[in-house]
């Protein structure tokens, strides 16, 4: 054998290992596949691998492997057989088989993916007729909030003042007169909260086209403009800062997470905001079913040492006119804040962090 | 879908703190045999198998997913998460190294560190990098599994046959170690050997530990250089074992090495 490895003896005994003889693809398969095998169950049959010579010559054998000797001194007893000729044969059969195969799998996938497409635009159709009719209900419904709902509230807003003075005037007793001012209050808290619903329910209609923004920068304009002397967040690991989208709304989103932190701050503990971000890989389709197509996005991380939420349930707390401090304003940010990232094709989570605090992790596609 | 049947995950040990093993290419989670016993008394070990090696479920198969090493470390992330895994210490072999650190770059607060067994984060030669091998290699290596595989009995047309029923892939595997689908295995050959993940490197915040062997082929000492280089929070081990697989060919010295490791990291069970 050593003469058809072009060696002799001096050259390997004692100087080569064995798996200084294979080819390069036949050592990567030794090493990781049948190398283990023999070290965890002692024996590997018919193995296939190609020796090299000297000058590169390849040299197909079909070898059994056992292992033995003591677990000081193991030893690999190892028999092989010269199959140049049977490789050739085989190597004939094996392309054949795999140009077969391929044929075969690009006919199926083919068919498949036909099968697949005329299911996709049936799909599209319904999607697109749902979508057409929840536009047009959504549209309507907007119209209701804005004008029909409003109008009935001022009125009531208009009577109850009317009634007010004319109370004052003729003096009904205290009793009556607060009544009449809580009537006041609840009505314009309706109209208002109204409003706000209006605002969040149009607010697809009022998206800014997509542009690229600094993140530091848009970190920046929102803190300027909370003005809170406490909110001074670490900004050392923002690694990444090219951002994609309407940015005076994703500024807005940044401005109410850290507002949140400052809101929710753990009394007797200056506030700590560290915020990060990074580039990473992520399956694009979130929706689609078995569909996978890793690709990068902008991860943001707001972390802060704030009392956390009481409750763990990510469509709660995102959830609208949802209220989990006493006091706490109308319950709208963090809705808004998803719906604007869910806008973007992005993705907004909360976390506890175990010792105190809460995480924000906002992903959106980076510059696609 | 059961990510716990899909992986076939196993859970052992008495232990609180989790420590996960993922097998690299070519093998399944019986290569980690050796290693556990020493764990078991006082962790709580994590044990799994891709899918498309060893007992998972192969129907589960997404040519598509797998078709890059970000759908692997998807899995590493879906059974923490099945789990509640937390502070995980995660001990990857050879390509699970790779998988490993792309998991901790998505979810970082999953993992207290890792610990990568003869890591290498890209395996060709690029300008300027040597990852030890040529295209050229490779390809052979993709001939060498074809030869290996060759259903011989099933020859004459059945193989052929029975490719076209193929999206199940319902076909059981061999009981014995490391049996492997042979297309799921050439496609993860592929995706091993041909990935690129040099600029992941600088991303990972975890600590980590580098395990390097003596005369390893498949990722050598410049290789193992090269990722603590780039790694930010990393120290590397040189071992005395030989070879690709130190917790097969020496278990003691691995177990040693990774003790070592979680007490001076103060990881204590």
């Amino acid at each position: 054998m050593l003469s058809h490895l072009e060696y002799d003896e001096l050259e390997v005994i004692g100087r080569l290992r064995f798996e200084d003889l294979l080819t390069g693809g036949s050592r990567i398969f030794y090493k990781t596949h049948f190398l283990p095998m023999l070290l965890m169950q002692g024996k590997v049959d018919e193995m296939f691998l190609s020796l090299s010579s000297k000058s590169g010559k390849e040299y197909p054998v079909l070898m059994n492997m056992v292992l033995s000797g003591n677990s000081d001194t193991p030893t690999v007893d190892a028999v092989g057989l010269h199959m140049a000729k049977r490789n050739k044969y085989e190597k004939g059969i094996l392309e054949a088989k795999q140009a077969a195969e391929k044929a075969l799998k690009e006919n199926d996938v083919l068919l498949k993916m036909k099968a697949e497409l005329e299911r996709h635009q049936e799909l599209l159709e319904q999607q697109l007729r749902e979508l057409k009719r929840i536009n047009k209900e959504h549209v309507e419904f907007n119209k209701v909030l804005a004008h029909d709902m409003q109008e009935p509230l001022r009125k009531i807003q208009l009577f109850a003042g009317l009634l007010e003075g004319k109370t004052e005037k003729e003096g009904v007793g205290e009793e009556f007169g607060s009544y009449l001012k809580k009537l006041q209050g609840l009505s314009e808290y309706s109209r208002d909260l109204l409003m706000r619903l209006q605002h969040y329910h149009s607010l697809e209609s009022r998206i800014n086209n997509f542009t690229t923004g600094n993140l530091e920068e848009m970190i920046q304009a929102a803190i300027s403009k909370l003005s809170i002397p406490e909110i001074q967040p670490d900004l050392t690991h923002l690694r990444v800062k090219d951002v994609r989208g309407d940015i005076p709304r994703l500024t807005w989103v940044l401005k109410e997470l850290l507002a949140n932190a400052y809101q929710f701050r753990t009394q007797g503990k200056p506030l700590y905001i560290e915020i990060s971000s990074d580039l990473i890989k992520d399956n694009y389709y979130k929706t689609v079913q078995d569909a996978y197509r890793y690709t990068d996005f902008i991860q943001i991380r707001i972390k802060d040492n704030s009392q956390g939420f009481p409750i763990n349930d990510q469509d709660k707390i995102f959830g609208l006119l949802q209220k989990f401090h006493v006091g706490s304003g109308t319950g709208l940010g963090l809705a808004y804040c998803k719906k604007i990232v869910d806008l973007h094709y992005g993705h907004i989570l909360i976390k506890d962090i175990a010792g105190g605090g809460s995480q924000f992790t906002i992903l959106l596609p980076y510059l696609s | 879908m059961d990510v716990l049947k899909r992986n076939n995950v196993n859970i052992i040990g008495k232990g609180s703190q989790v420590i996960m093993f993922a097998h690299g290419f070519g093998c399944d989670q019986v290569m980690w045999r050796y290693i556990t016993p020493a764990f078991e008394e006082d962790y709580k070990l994590v044990l799994f198998d891709y899918v498309g090696c060893g007992k998972s479920d192969i129907g589960q198969y997404n040519e598509d997913r797998y078709g890059s090493l970000h759908g692997y470390a998807q899995d590493v992330l879906e059974i923490c998460n099945t789990l509640s895994l937390e502070n995980v210490i995660l001990v990857g072999h050879s390509v699970s190294s790779m998988i490993g650190m792309l998991a901790s770059i998505q979810q970082p607060e999953l993992f207290r560190s890792l610990i990568l067994v003869c890591p290498s984060p890209c395996y060709i030669n690029k300008p300027g990098y040597t990852g030890g091998f040529e295209e050229k290699d490779l390809l052979e290596l993709m001939e060498v599994m074809e030869n290996n595989y060759v259903g011989w009995a099933s020859f004459l047309a059945p193989v052929v046959m029975k490719n076209t029923e193929r999206p199940e892939l319902v076909q059981e595997l061999g009981e014995s170690f490391c049996s492997m689908d042979k297309e799921i295995t050439g496609n993860f050959a592929k995706v091993t050997f041909f990935s690129d993940n040099r600029k992941d490197l600088p991303k990972v915040k975890v600590p980590s530990l580098i395990l390097q062997c003596t005369e390893d082929d498949i990722a050598s000492d410049k290789v193992g250089a090269y990722v603590q280089d780039n790694l930010r929070h990393s120290e590397i081990y040189h071992m005395k074992a030989t070879g690709h697989c130190p917790h097969m060919s020496d278990p003691e010295e691995t177990i040693k090495y990774i003790k070592q490791y979680l007490q001076k990291e103060n990881i204590s069970a």
